[in-house]
């Protein structure tokens, strides 16, 4: 199509710095030009054959945050970042994964639920190695997923459960049952834990706060294999921790001069070295009480991924900075059965 | 003689995070329909409010932050002090955390004037005014 100046354009060229207002609206007029001819009149212009395909990403063999967690991160973020406008639908292979652990797939499950919320369709295969296999099925990541043949999967395995604990809002009584839940599996008791409600209601509002506000959701999930501990897994796509710490201008000064690296930022901000964002004098106290639960016990084998910084809070040596960065926050934990044991005779 | 406010029995099992905007059962909502009536029935009478936060699922620290907080910013440190009794058997951690940060902080957010944010408009509430009279409060301007 070329546009062709019209009379009335011609004008306001003229026109132009006098009295504008007093002339006609430009107009553009369309000239039909004849239609490009494609080399093969058989074969459909690229963009018009691709957009009937399948965009398919092919995971590696590592997806676990101890072999692959770099790979990982960078997989979930091509994932989220997926964008349908040639392709027709996602599909993810992952029948190539030899090592695969609940973290990662709850990681995967939040990009998934980023890129399902712009209605785009995500297919899907699972891991040929059993032991994956397994581990895959047992996630409860099915659970969220529909059957190509119609109808959702459905999960009775209350060993594992993968919830979305909030859209817009928060759901604690929906926090509170599903660690009910998993102390149950762990001490055949029902009661409640309060120190992980506080905790995971912690995570969710700081998360609420500083979560995109397009797509907000939080997923949280126990997963149980058997044994005296319980895993589990607390994740949002959002901004990250660091993006909302607001440093004052003498922090930033002094960790230029050191040399902070985030990693260290990371670590301060659990040990409320910087305000938040909201400015607000008596905020920022949720990642302080994080910390203190995995300091006094009562969680164990705290980590969180969050931006470009892997924090493991038992060990300096695991923690780094990752070349990868994560659009989002994902705190790990366990708990045993002599933790809750202990907490229960107080 | 006291008036008795049970968390788990009065507004909820799993009480939520700082702000209504945010989540279910939240201590903004706690302030409002609840804490800050009945506080004031207390205060009114001469009474003592008791407040008991055991039984429940847990609380964020910032459910006790916002919800006390806001009382302690509406009828200062003082008065709360004078009219406040709280119950925390089962997590006395909580009573630690109320004197050495909730108390101070909002005390002096009182001072500075530096308005608790609202997340949705409320009914009106009771609040000590400078002459130290209770008055209806219609929500803050900036």
């Amino acid at each position: 199509m070329r546009l062709k100046l019209t009379r009335s354009y011609r004008l306001a060229v003229v026109a132009r710095g006098k009295k504008l207002h007093t002339l006609k609206v430009s107009r553009r007029v369309k000239v039909h030009t004849p239609p490009r001819m494609y080399q093969e009149n058989t074969t459909k212009p690229e963009r018009i054959r691709k957009k009937q395909e399948a965009f398919k990403i092919v995971f590696p063999g590592n997806f676990s945050i101890e072999k692959g967690l770099e790979d990982a991160i960078f997989y979930t973020n091509k994932v989220r970042d997926f964008k349908a406008r040639h392709f027709s639908h996602l599909f993810l292979d992952l029948s190539k994964i030899k090592n695969i652990d609940l973290v990662c797939i709850v990681m995967l499950l939040s990009s998934v639920n980023q890129v399902a919320s712009r209605r785009i369709p995500v297919f899907g295969n699972q891991p040929l190695d059993p032991i994956c296999n397994d581990i895959f099925n047992k996630s409860g990541f099915l659970s969220h997923m529909n059957k190509i043949s119609g109808g959702k999967f459905t999960s009775s395995d209350e060993h594992n459960l993968i919830v979305k604990i909030g859209t817009d809002k928060a759901n604690p009584d929906l926090i509170g049952k599903t660690n009910l839940k998993a102390v149950k599996l762990l001490t055949g008791k029902e009661f409640h834990f309060k120190k992980i409600n506080s905790m995971v209601g912690e995570m969710a509002g700081n998360t609420m706060e500083f979560a995109y506000s397009i797509n907000k959701h939080y997923l949280y999930c126990y997963n149980y294999c058997g044994g005296d501990e319980i895993t589990f897994v607390f994740s949002d796509v959002g901004y990250g921790i660091i993006n909302t710490l607001n440093k004052s201008v003498g922090h930033i000064i002094k960790d230029s001069v050191t040399f902070k690296d985030k990693l260290a930022v990371l670590s301060g901000a659990f040990e409320k070295k910087y305000g938040s964002k909201t400015e607000e004098v008596n905020r920022n106290q949720g990642l302080p009480f994080i910390k203190s639960l995995s300091s006094e016990g009562s969680v164990k084998d705290l980590i969180v991924i969050t931006n470009d910084v892997y924090l493991d809070f038992n060990s300096s040596d695991k923690s780094k900075v990752l070349s990868n960065k994560y659009s989002g926050t994902v705190y790990a934990w366990k708990v045993n059965k002599i933790i809750l044991d202990n907490y229960s005779s107080i | 003689m006291s008036i008795n406010i049970f968390v788990h029995t009065d507004f909820s099992v799993y009480p939520g995070l700082r702000h209504v905007s945010m989540s279910q059962s939240s201590g903004e909502e706690f302030y409002h329909k609840i804490l800050n009536g009945k506080f004031y029935e207390a205060y009114s009478k001469g009474e003592m409010l008791v407040l008991n936060l055991d039984n429940t699922g847990g609380y964020p620290p910032s459910f006790i932050d916002e919800s006390i907080g806001n009382l302690v910013y509406d009828f200062s440190l003082a008065k709360v002090k004078e009219h406040l009794t709280i119950i925390s058997e089962q997590e006395p951690s909580w009573l630690d955390y109320l004197n050495s940060h909730t108390y101070p902080l909002w005390e002096q957010r009182r001072i500075e004037k530096s308005i608790p944010k609202k997340t949705i408009s409320h009914e009106p509430w009771y609040q000590l005014n400078n002459s130290g009279n209770v008055t209806l409060n219609n929500g803050y301007s900036e």
